[in-house]
């Protein structure tokens, strides 16, 4: 089976793992550098989310400074995007 | 060309340029990578692909150039014409190995920022298909992230050229945009509240364990061992993090705090973490240098798992991380923790999680870190490698603090643990293997070694003493002497007396005596009963001594009948009343019992009683007597009062050694001169002194103001840290064969547990180690702290408090042994000796007494007014401290707190300041900010005020002067009492005795109570002074020579301020230099030199009122002398207009202060030439410049090199000899100029023994160049030949003198002060040419065809025809009756070893100096007019 598509629960519950919080407490608004992300956990979610078939880069991520930004930049980078629910 | 835009650096950029000034011409800032590229490169694509890209790359378009104040500014400046290296190295055998050692190379040359370029490419072909691509780049210019964009940018780059594609843009952002970011932040709320983190976290300041034990600034290389984790660890590392909910990169920071902790011992580890910095910043598209450091904090115990301390990493990791922009530096700055040993964090683990997947024109590349940057301590750099083979683990080491086996073995230590960790994550530290493989166990332990005997009972020793020889004189007290006999029976009879009461074993008895027989009687007394003694000072407030018999409840009070009414509710046993004494011996105390309570000061707000057992007594006195050598002919002056325990050591150790105990009397410290006369008279052998009073001795004894009298054979200090300036002193006044124990130890251990010996001729300058433990004693050293162990620890503290957690078992050792902490921050050495570095806690000592804030801090807040209070102890600038109180009180004066705390604490424990706050400062969890506390009044190094009103005398200022520098206050006032600013006693004994030395007369402390303002002491001095010149014994060490100039005493004392202040990093390669003088014979020829010898920016300092005007008098000058420049070293020349006769040199105090920041160097050459003005009119261009310029200097401790005049020194008919030393007045000074030059160099011995660094170089006759012959016209012998030599006479003016050619002069001069290999000084005699006969020179004047009688000085003086000429000076010199004895100029041999050992290797040499030098002068002489020419043409041989 190939990678299922990206969906907001799924993104949310990879952010959670990284946050270590339940996935209904991560807050989309918050930024990145506040959660206390460092740049290798931000490499393994971007390694995760380009194996599922999202053409997206560091810089993209890293620059962005609210998840909320993120999965719409990850909702548009989706190959085949039109699958991702929102 | 248009002036280069310059733009302030970014915080990052900041701190390395300042790490770079610590070490110009260091290459460590060097970063570098190389990509090997699998497949061909097209290496012309490849070299246009870089040149595009370095264009788009702001960055590396830069040069740093600090300004006149130092600040350091960032120009535009393009890279210009720059190339890349390209070499195909696959001819050689090994092209991999030689393209490593060509990058090696590279990397090895420092890079110049003010010229730039900062970054440099190679592409080198290694095989076949293989090219590794090298790209380095100063750290300023770019961090790792940057070098990855960079990276990126031309792998992009070439693949489209090569392509044949149009290149996309590049998407960087702009340095502005960065800058601008920046600048918003530092202004944020988000900043605020990142700042109150850091703070916060950080407010206890960690002490930072590291294998070495101790830091060293980076060094310009670093030991690498790299290792790779094979893909089936990698992938083991990363399972076992996600099962434990964390990263690998905190999986290995995990094990890398669990190593530290192992190899340390140290219970907490704090590692440095490289941050990129850039999340939602726009420096992600930027190359640049932003990165930071955050200081990581993971506690470690033997108990801990993996998986604990994975997960401890990963809270405190993602707590600190959304602080990350917070600068490092500033952090740094705002704990305190720069300079010396004091860090913020250790060893770095750099986690590089970049996979570069870089692909030129379609092939596979990998990525090689050569170098990230200077290494402080260890560095561990971990790469994913992109290539899939796992991970990449590089540890790096500073070769200053490892070696190379040391770091290797730290890393395969380090892999092992990792391995053992992850297989089992949940085993304990202390179940896992792991070999130590730095040679350090968990804990350093030092042991003293076994006692030299079994420790007996001091009671036994004593009675044994009396037992065998009775008659020996056990205590000598004044008049009074006590027999060994004598002391032992009146003891038996108080503990008798005291049985009698029932006092005996278990009890304490309070002590309330002054220092005395009956005071030493009296403690033998209560030990022979059986009870403890509690030594109470007699003279404390009464508060304090309630307080302290609260805390001993003791069963008795021994004192004498006039204290009896202070204690009222206590039995007493009164000395000086007939004793009733019990008929049964008491039983005596057994090796359990107490031998004594001491108090002192509490964490907790209250003193503390220290309880010592006869067995740590015992003990302490069996090690402490052997290692100090005591023998029963000893005779040993008892200097402290019984309530500190340095009483304990000279009362036992004297008596159990059968030796004599020389009371001190109270006035016996009146002056140190008085004290060591005393010593002398008394015999004493050895001295215990507190390291308080030893400092102050060792500076009388090291000026000649008092000397240490040859009866003592052993010094003892102790009680706080000695200063390496005092130490050095000592050791050059005194020698080494006179013992100096260093004594280090808490009354928790019995007096001393370590000791150093000072006086160890191996010990390096400035080293002062606190030694090695006493024998029967250990220490043990953990995350630098040190711990002692062993039978002298106390029982432990009286009652309850939490301070008794201090003593405890030691799991770190084996078998748990009790311990003491002690708080104190140690470092051990290689040579096995311990070094004192610093508190872990609040506590400080003042004049030798521990002080700890919150005791003080509850004592102020019984004062009604007060609200709240915070104590601390703020460093002053030599070493000591001054207790400051911050309150927050309702209306009180300051003198009243002082009043209020001294009814209730000893002196020492009163504040020397009270300041009044509206609030404390806070830190984010509540606790009183101490550190802000501290930074509220930086202590002012008092330079004394310029503006000072002029009705000051100088002798007013000399003493304001020294209170501000010992009170540490910016302003002292003449009328200022100051003991209401604070002063203490002892800081009335270092008053007096600075004071006396800087008078060169005796000062009494006394006076200074009498006298206590400046004013009054002023006149008190003043009439003292008139009267004692009457006495006939009135013996004044530096009673001035008759006849000299009164105000030329007081010109030679150099105001107390002026003392090193910051430390400089010593710059081999000065970048500006002041000079002064510069359009003089000597200066001209020093400022051409000065040119040539350095690439520095020389200002001049010149007589003008203008810019145009000084540049123009200097190119006159220059011209005059015959000195070409060329336009480029011109620029080099600054002209300022200035003059050094006036006060501030003339200058604004902004230009002061920008000369004081920014020289490297000062050359004081100007001086008022005249043979024939008077002192007087000469001291403020000639005596006072050099003042002014030695304060300048002192402000960030310049160098200040002076030309001086072998003409200070006596001539020989005085002494044989010209030393190469500083010169004591003598009465060979007799003219002005030589009177200005000398007391010139007095005040620069004083500033060199104040630990300035001055060179003094006296000349002699200064000739022309010997290549041009040139003459000075203003030189005397010239003078006199163009006079006498139109008249056919010469006078017989000396038998020979030295003789220096200028150009010869110079060059020797300047490699003198500048050539760091050129060792010597500070006095250098520029005498190593031989010397020039006079009948010689007229010989030779007389070949050159003048025909010239010979004449004696008076008689020539009378024949020469009168003459309005330009010898007239010259004439009206000869015509003051005095100077007819002109044999007098002659100088006796003239020692010149340190010119001769500093020019040695340099290459310098002079051509003879002679005849054909003579006859070049008068060559010049007939070309320029000054001399007519010979009647038989003489200089025809001569061809012009």
């Amino acid at each position: 089976m190939p990678e299922p598509s990206l969906t907001l629960d799924s993104f949310r519950a990879e952010l959670a793992e990284c946050l270590f919080l339940p996935a209904d407490e991560v807050d989309l608004e918050e930024s990145p550098l506040d959660a206390g992300l460092d740049s290798l956990r931000i490499v393994t979610l971007l390694e995760r989310w380009q194996a599922a078939g999202v053409d997206v880069t560091f810089v993209e991520l890293a620059e962005r400074t609210t998840f909320a930004q993120w999965w719409e930049l990850l909702t548009t980078r989706q190959r085949g995007a039109g699958h991702a629910d929102t | 060309m248009p002036t280069p835009e310059r733009h302030p650096l970014l915080a990052a950029q900041e701190g390395i340029w300042t790490g770079q000034q610590l070490d110009v011409d260091s290459p460590a800032y060097n970063t570098a990578e190389y990509v090997r590229v699998h497949g061909p490169v097209d290496t012309a694509v490849f070299d246009a692909a870089l040149h595009h890209v370095v264009a788009e790359a702001e960055a590396l378009h830069a040069t740093f150039v600090a300004d006149d104040s130092g600040r350091p500014w960032q120009f535009d400046t393009p890279a210009g014409d720059w190339h890349t290296h390209i070499a195909d190295l696959t001819a050689g055998p090994y092209p991999h190995a030689a393209a490593l050692a060509w990058m090696d190379q590279d990397m090895a040359r420092p890079v110049d920022l003010t010229r730039g370029p900062v970054f440099g490419h190679a592409l080198l072909r290694t095989a076949e298909d293989e090219y590794l691509w090298y790209h380095r780049v100063h750290h300023i210019a770019l961090d790792g992230f940057g070098l990855s964009l960079v990276a990126r940018r031309v792998a992009q780059v070439y693949t489209a050229l090569m392509a044949g594609e149009p290149v996309p843009d590049s998407g960087f952002g702009t340095l502005e945009s960065v800058r601008a970011e920046e600048r918003a932040y530092r202004d944020s709320a988000r900043h605020a509240k990142d700042h109150a983190y850091w703070t916060d976290r950080f407010a206890d300041r960690p002490p930072v364990a590291t294998p070495a034990g101790r830091s060293a600034l980076p060094a310009r290389t670093f030991h690498r061992h790299a290792t790779d984790l094979a893909p089936a660890e990698a992938d083991t590392l990363r399972r076992v993090a996600r099962e434990l909910s964390v990263t690998w990169s905190e999986v290995v920071l995990a094990v890398t705090a669990a190593h530290l902790h192992r190899v340390t011992g140290a219970p907490e580890t704090v590692l440095s973490l490289p941050a990129m910095g850039r999340l939602g910043s726009v420096s992600l598209r930027v190359p640049a240098m932003v990165r930071n450091i955050l200081p990581l904090r993971v506690a470690v115990t033997a108990d801990d798992s993996l998986r604990d301390l994975a997960v401890r990493v990963s809270r405190e990791l993602r707590a600190g991380l959304p602080h990350q922009r917070h600068r490092y530096e500033r952090l740094r700055r705002d704990l305190r923790l720069v300079g010396g040993q004091r860090r913020l964090s250790g060893p770095g683990v750099n986690i590089m999680p970049f996979a570069y997947d870089l692909r030129f024109a379609g092939h596979r590349s990998t990525v090689h870190n050569v170098s990230a940057g200077p290494v402080d301590d260890l560095a561990l750099n971990v790469y994913d490698r992109s290539d899939g083979t796992g991970l990449r683990l590089a540890l790096d080491a500073n070769p200053d603090l490892y070696t190379e086996g040391e770091a290797a073995g730290f890393q395969e230590g380090l892999l092992n643990l990792l391995a053992e960790a992850v297989t089992a994550p949940d085993r304990r530290l202390r179940e896992m293997d792991g070999s130590t493989p730095l040679a350090v166990p968990s804990a350093s332990v030092l042991d003293g070694g076994p006692l030299p005997a079994p420790a007996r009972p001091v009671l036994s020793l004593i009675a044994g003493h009396a037992a065998r020889r009775g008659g020996a004189i056990a205590v000598e007290d004044g008049d009074r002497r006590l027999t060994y006999a004598e002391l032992f029976g009146a003891a038996r009879d108080i503990a008798r007396s005291l049985a009698a009461r029932g006092v005996g074993r278990g009890d304490v008895v309070a002590v309330v005596l002054p220092r005395g027989a009956d005071a030493v009687t009296a403690v033998l007394g209560v030990l022979l009963s059986g009870a403890a003694y509690c030594p109470l000072d007699p003279k404390a407030p009464a508060d304090r001594t309630a307080q302290l018999l609260a805390d001993a409840t003791p069963a008795l009070v021994v004192t004498t009948k006039d204290r009896a009414p202070a204690f009222p509710d206590h039995t007493l046993l009164l000395l000086d009343q007939p004793i009733t004494a019990d008929v049964r011996a008491p039983s005596g105390p057994g090796p359990a019992d107490l031998a004594y309570v001491l108090h002192t000061s509490g964490s907790t707000g209250r003193p503390k009683g220290v309880e010592i057992g006869h067995a740590a007594l015992a003990h302490f006195v069996a090690g402490a007597s052997h290692r100090y050598g005591l023998r029963p002919d000893d005779r040993v002056l008892q200097f402290a009062p019984l309530h500190f325990d340095t009483s304990v050591e000279e009362v036992f150790l004297t008596l159990c050694t059968g030796a004599t105990l020389v009371i001190r009397a109270d006035d016996m410290t009146d002056s140190v001169p008085r004290f060591l006369d005393e010593c002398a008279r008394l015999r004493v052998s050895v001295l215990d002194l507190p390291t308080a009073y030893w400092h102050e001795t060792a500076y009388a004894v090291s000026t000649g103001a008092a000397a240490l009298p040859s009866c003592v054979r052993t010094v003892v200090i102790g009680g706080e840290a000695a200063l390496p300036e005092r130490v050095e002193r000592w050791r050059k006044a005194v020698g080494t064969s006179v013992a100096l124990l260093n004594t280090y130890g808490p009354t928790e251990a019995t007096v001393v547990a370590t000791v150093a010996d000072l006086h160890d001729p191996a010990l390096l300058p400035g080293d002062v180690p606190i030694g090695r433990p006493l024998p029967g004693t250990r220490a043990a050293v953990l995350g630098g702290e040190l711990y002692l162990l062993g039978d002298a620890l106390a029982h432990g503290y009286r009652g309850e408090t939490p301070d008794n957690v201090r003593f405890g078992p030691l799991a770190a050792l084996p078998g748990s042994p009790r311990a003491y902490r002690t708080g104190d921050l140690v470092r051990l050495g290689e040579d096995g000796q311990l070094r004192f570095v610093g508190r872990a806690d609040d506590e400080f000592k003042i004049s030798g007494h521990r002080v700890q804030p919150a005791e003080v801090e509850s004592a102020l807040l019984t004062h009604p007014g007060v609200r709240e209070a915070a104590v601390v102890g703020q460093p002053l600038g030599d070493g000591t401290r001054r207790l400051v109180a911050h309150l927050v009180a309702d209306d009180v004066a300051p003198s009243g707190i002082r009043e209020h705390l001294r009814a209730m604490l000893p002196s020492a424990m009163t504040p020397s300041a009270v300041e009044f706050l509206d609030r404390l400062p806070r830190t984010a969890s509540g606790k009183i900010d101490r550190i802000a506390l501290s930074a509220l009044r930086a202590p002012a190094a008092a330079p004394s005020e310029p503006g000072f009103p002029s009705a000051v005398s100088p002798l007013e200022r000399t003493i304001t002067g020294t209170w501000q520098q010992l009170l540490g206050i910016a302003a002292v006032a003449v009328n200022d009492d100051v003991f209401d600013l604070g002063a203490q006693s002892l800081q009335a004994i270092q008053a007096a005795n600075r004071l006396g030395v800087e008078l060169g007369r005796d000062v009494k402390v006394a006076w200074l109570f009498q006298h206590p303002t400046a004013a009054a002491l002023a006149r008190f001095l003043a009439e003292t002074e008139t009267q004692t010149a009457g006495d006939s014994d009135g013996a004044q060490p530096l009673t001035p020579p008759s006849g000299l100039p009164p105000t030329l005493f007081a010109d030679t004392v150099l105001d107390p301020g002026i003392r090193p202040g910051i430390d400089r990093p010593p710059h081999h390669t000065p970048r500006r230099i002041l000079l002064t003088g510069a359009t003089g014979f000597v200066g001209a020829h020093l400022l051409a030199e000065l040119l040539a010898a350095t690439a520095a920016e020389i200002v001049c300092m010149i007589r003008a009122d203008t810019v145009p005007e000084a540049a123009a008098r200097i190119a006159t000058a220059l011209a005059r002398h015959g000195i070409t420049l060329d336009e480029r070293t011109r620029s080099r020349v600054t002209a300022l207009p200035s003059d050094l006769a006036r006060p501030h040199l003339g200058l604004t105090r902004d230009a002061l202060g920008d000369l004081a920041a920014t020289c490297d160097a000062i050359f004081h050459n100007a001086a008022t030439v005249s043979i024939l003005r008077d002192y007087a009119t000469l001291r403020a261009a000639n005596t006072e410049s050099t003042r002014q310029l030695l304060r300048l200097a002192a402000v960030r401790t310049t160098p200040l090199h002076y030309v001086s005049t072998l003409s200070v020194a006596p001539p020989a008919s005085r002494s044989p000899e010209v030393p190469e030393a500083f010169l004591p007045p003598h009465d060979g000074l007799r003219y002005g100029y030589q009177q200005s030059k000398w007391v010139s160099e007095r005040l620069l011995e004083q500033a060199a023994g104040r630990g300035l660094p001055v060179t003094v170089h006296r000349l002699g006759r200064v000739v022309g160049p010997s290549g041009t012959g040139y003459v000075n016209e203003h030189d005397f012998l010239w003078s006199v030949l163009r006079a006498g030599i139109p008249a056919g006479i010469v006078p017989e003016l000396f038998e020979d003198e030295v003789w220096t050619p200028v150009d010869f002069a110079a060059r020797s001069l300047v490699h003198l002060s500048l050539d760091p290999a050129a060792l010597g000084g500070p006095v250098f005699n520029h005498a190593t040419l031989p010397r020039v006969r006079l009948a010689d020179v007229y010989d030779w004047v007389a070949e050159y065809g003048y025909p010239v009688r010979r004449l004696p000085l008076a008689r020539w003086r009378e024949q020469l025809p009168g003459s309005a000429d330009t010898a007239a000076t010259t004439l009206a010199f000869f015509d003051s009756a005095e100077q007819a004895t002109a044999a007098d100029l002659r100088l006796g041999h003239v020692q010149a070893d340190h010119v001769r050992a500093g020019l040695a290797g340099s290459g310098i040499t002079c051509p003879s100096v002679g005849r054909d030098l003579v006859r070049r002068h008068l060559d010049h002489c007939v070309t320029t007019g000054l001399l007519p020419a010979p009647a038989g043409g003489g200089r025809s041989r001569q061809p012009s």
